[in-house]
């Protein structure tokens, strides 16, 4: 792995062969390993390595942004030319914002795992051959992924900014399939390789499948329902492209009112690297310390993430939520989290008389960015619940919900979250019921 | 000298008896320009350069991507390729048999007149400008956009049976899109299509070709004129899709379901199966008697337009539906014997750091003999829907839900007015049996999808769509909306 010294005289020179009056570089990449397996065999396993530099260069209002994969020897100096050259070719920017001084940024502890990266390709295939062992016994079929790696991300500019952070992640997905093509799933994202339960997770997976058979058919229409935590994640994942970031806000896209009421009171999603369920960057991608930022606080809508260019126009200080330049989508939060209620999953299901629970959505996708209607289906087993106690499979159905809306309509949240990663979000949820959800057609 | 690499990488493959081995070394340039309301929002050059081993062993698969192009740095990785596969052998259950495929020496290169890398970039910015300024004109217009992508790929690929090939594959992408926000709302439209616009196995030409500037304005105006159009309708209706609309449509019902590996189960895990499940081919009534559907890489300026795949299979043309059966999956030279064929070369990795997976190649549906005027005409009352804003369809590729830009209302065969905020739904074989007419090809076109999703470690393919215009009856309309 890429570490913090030799970074530094990687950054240090690359700046040194930019002529530019401000010169910002950063380096991202790192290793991964992946066993992916369906049919009860592992049919592809596979290693990736990879790091990549970006500079960007200012030089009064023209900007030059280049990234090379190959940076070693005498290819570092070629990686900052690129850039000079897009520079030099560039027309003015008048919305140009000056680079970051340097700024204190707290450490995460326990971001990296060493032991993680000395398990072998042979241990992986060990814990898989469990896994399917397992579903085999119980006549299901087994797909799934174990994933491992770590990550560097590093940042130096001429303004004396230098930022470094290493962490390592693992990941655990797994599809139990029955005699009647109905699934179950689990899944689990975290830092480290012990921390993955197996045994339970397997468990988990291979229950949903075996109470997965004998579906009934729901007509379409409003139930109450019981998501489970990767089904509210899938949800509160589009509040941060539709709304959160201050771009969108800016120009005028976003859901975002200020002050004013837009879901639940129940209801408070925050972004924070630095909380356990959503460890992320201490900085961001222009080196500006993250910050802690509550986005909706009991239902009111009460910030907004910053990156250097929005918070200029916005008269604001950034938050460090700039994503790697071009950053044409603006700021971004990145760790999500909706925080927990009191109850436990159990007990939601048991204080409940008549409703949907869903396991997972999928093919989740905006329909209305403003009035964040959002559609997609069920997956990996929805369960009819009554009188307290799941009592049959459901067949899927597509959804088409506002999300402001279901968030206003929560009547228990449960109090465990769970982190799940998508899309280069990690957002830590918990289990809802939302009393009114619109179900819209069957599906598969 | 990365032939060199690369048969070094094979070398030690085979020494170590390896079943098969092959090596991709990959060399990718690309240029992204973004403008946004009459400035600059980025451009960006990178580079990325890699080698991939992809190597079986004892009837199993391992796979190494390795940015270092040094000998010992290819020899670990080739070592480590190995090491992979002994792991996944462990639990194999058949031993993995590839399809034969034909031993090739050869170099293609993808059609191309200007390369975009030889125009300067103010050229390129000023083009954009231009379209910009006229979108800008246009009052309540927000956000407008202009876009601009160039991508070269070079690579050789080679493997333990003597096939050597080089390629040199060129992409060229571009598109405008103009948004009217409210309160309450915002609305854009996009030209010529949405989510960056058209692209092509082309070279700057297609550029000069998109006629950007001279569609700036209307589309502006569109895109102002819907904040106050009505809502469009619930309930059953006809409709006609535009062409990059049904690209869509045909990428999403038809492309994806019709992978041999997803029917297989390899994605059980993560994009999901097919409903076009094995006992089906040959005997499926998929769309009516009008539809034809063809996978064919050879097809000009289709994004997924190569000389050969992955594995080093030479491109083609296949029936995938024919008179509205199905009569051929998508397949690769592991899942071909499965359906007693040859591999029909559609194995891609995204880059060098990926293993090749069945992708799409271009996926076309073939043109009827209607022309787009009497397709119009002979409509007495539907809804034209026409650029994508929203997609989302089941694990099995059943039921879908699509949202587009624009809806054009069709009366007494003629274009009457807009809706806004379009949706359809629908269950594939149903609303492809549904369809009753498709335009001839004066009206035919191939579409670039670049951002199809697959696999895990995921991967991105770039994909083409050659359609016209088609007509469904029937279709569930504004459920987005609904209630
Ligand atoms: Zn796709």
């Amino acid at each position: 792995m890429l570490g913090k010294e030799r970074a530094r005289k990687i950054l240090e020179e690359a700046i040194s062969y930019s002529t530019s009056e401000e010169t910002e570089v950063h380096i991202t990449g790192g290793k991964h390993w992946l066993t992916r397996f369906a049919n009860n065999y592992i049919h592809q396993n596979v290693v990736q390595k990879d790091y990549s530099i970006t500079a960007r260069l200012i030089e009064g209002k023209k900007v030059g942004i280049a990234s090379s994969n190959v940076f070693h020897d005498e290819y570092l100096k070629d990686a900052i030319l690129k850039a000079q050259e897009v520079l030099r070719n560039q027309i003015d920017d008048p919305h140009i914002v000056p680079l970051s001084p340097p700024g204190e940024y707290k450490e995460i502890k326990n971001a990296y795992d060493a032991k993680t990266m000395e398990f072998t390709p042979r241990q992986s295939a060990e814990e898989v051959e469990h896994v399917i062992k397992k579903c085999k016994k119980n006549d299901l079929i087994a797909a799934g992924t174990l994933s491992l790696g770590d990550n560097v991300v590093t940042l130096m500019n001429s303004k004396g900014t230098f930022v470094y952070h290493a962490w390592t992640d693992v990941g655990f997905t797994l599809t139990t399939i029955n005699s009647e093509g109905g699934t179950g799933y689990s899944d689990y994202y975290g830092t480290g390789i012990d921390e993955i339960d197996v045994e339970n997770l397997t468990d988990i997976a291979i229950k949903k499948a075996l109470l997965n058979k004998n579906q009934i058919e729901l007509p379409p229409g409003e139930y109450p329902v019981i998501l489970e935590e990767k089904a509210v994640a899938s949800l509160i994942l589009f509040l941060s492209s539709l709304g959160f970031g201050a771009l969108s806000h800016q120009e005028g896209r976003s859901f975002m009112k200020a002050d004013s009421k837009i879901t639940g009171e129940n209801i408070t999603i925050i972004d924070d690297a630095y909380k356990k369920e959503t460890l992320g960057l201490p900085f961001d991608f222009e080196g500006v310390p993250r910050q802690k930022v509550t986005l909706i606080e009991n239902g009111i809508a009460t910030g907004l993430v910053y990156d250097m260019k929005t918070a200029h126009k916005g008269n604001v200080v950034s938050t460090g939520h700039a994503l790697p330049p071009p950053s044409t989508r603006g700021p971004f939060p990145l760790n999500l989290s909706l925080l927990p209620g009191n109850i436990s999953k159990e007990d939601i299901i048991q204080n409940t008389d008549r409703a949907i629970l869903v396991t997972r959505f999928w093919y989740d996708n905006v329909v209305d960015p403003k009035k964040t209607i959002v559609t997609g289906l069920t997956r990996d087993g929805i369960y009819l619940v009554e009188g307290g106690k799941i009592t049959t499979a459901v067949k899927n159905m597509r959804y088409n919900n506002s999300v402001l809306e279901a968030l206003s309509h929560v009547s228990y949240i449960s109090n465990k979250l769970k982190s799940i990663k998508k899309y280069g979000l990690t957002i830590a949820c918990p289990a809802i019921k939302i009393d009114k959800f619109k179900f819209s057609g069957l599906s598969a | 000298m990365d032939r060199k690499l690369a048969e070094l990488a094979l070398e030690i493959a085979q020494s170590e008896k390896a079943d098969y081995c092959d090596v991709r070394v990959i060399r990718i340039m690309s240029e992204a320009i973004d403008v946004k309301n009459g400035s600059i929002d980025g451009v960006k050059r990178e580079t990325d350069v890699g080698m991939g081993i992809r190597v079986l062993f004892d009837g199993a698969w391992g796979f190494a991507g390795n940015p270092d192009l040094k000998p010992n740095k290819v020899e670990i990785a080739a070592r480590r390729a190995l090491e992979i596969a002994r792991a996944s052998a462990r639990l194999r259950t058949d031993k993995v048999k590839l399809a034969p495929a034909k031993r090739i020496e050869d170099k293609w290169i993808s059609p191309r007149v200007i390369d975009p890398f030889e125009v300067s970039l103010e050229e390129k910015i000023e083009f954009l400008l231009k379209a910009d300024k006229e979108m800008r004109k246009v009052k309540d217009i927000k956000i407008t956009t202009g876009h601009m992508d160039f991508r070269k790929e070079c690579k050789i690929f080679l493997n333990s049976e003597g096939t050597f090939i080089e390629q040199d594959i060129l992409h060229t992408g571009s598109g405008i899109s103009a948004m009217a926000v409210n309160d309450q709302e915002m609305q854009v439209r996009s030209f010529p299509s949405s989510f960056r616009g058209q692209f092509k196995t082309e070279g700057y030409e297609l550029i000069k070709k998109l006629n950007l500037e001279e569609n700036a304005c209307r589309i502006a105006e569109e895109a102002c004129a819907l904040l106050s159009a009505k809502q469009c309708p619930e309930g059953l209706r006809t409709i006609i899709l535009g062409q990059s609309q049904l690209a869509l449509q045909v990428h999403e019902s038809c492309g994806h379901p019709t992978e041999l590996d997803r029917v297989l189960g390899s994605e059980a895990n993560y994009a999901g199966m097919s409903f076009l499940t094995l006992d089906k081919l040959n005997n499926f009534q998929y769309g009516s008697e009008q539809v034809n559907i063809v996978v064919d890489a050879t097809c000009p300026g289709g994004l997924g337009m190569f000389g050969y795949d992955d594995e080093g299979v030479p491109a083609q043309c296949k029936y995938l539906i024919k008179n509205g059966i199905l009569v051929e999956y998508l397949t690769s030279r592991e899942t071909a014997p499965v359906i007693n064929k040859l591999s029909n070369g559609t194995m891609r990795a995204d880059g060098w750091n990926n293993l090749p997976l069945i992708r799409m190649t271009n996926i076309n549906l073939l043109p009827g003999n209607i022309s787009y005027e009497d397709l119009i005409e002979s409509t007495d009352d539907g809804i034209l829907l026409c650029d994508n804003r929203s997609w989302s369809i089941d694990d099995k590729r059943l039921n879908f839900q699509f949202g587009t830009e624009i809806g054009w209302k069709i009366k007494k065969g003629k274009i009457a007015g807009i809706v806004k905020n379009p949706t359809y739904t629908g269950i594939t074989p149903e609303f492809w049996n549904s369809c009753d007419a498709i335009s001839d090809k004066n009206s035919w076109d191939i579409w670039g999808t670049p951002n199809c999703g697959k696999g895990q470690p995921p991967q991105t393919a770039r994909v083409g769509h050659g359609v016209s215009y088609a007509r469904f009856r029937n279709v569930k309309v504004g459920v987005g909306y609904a209630g």
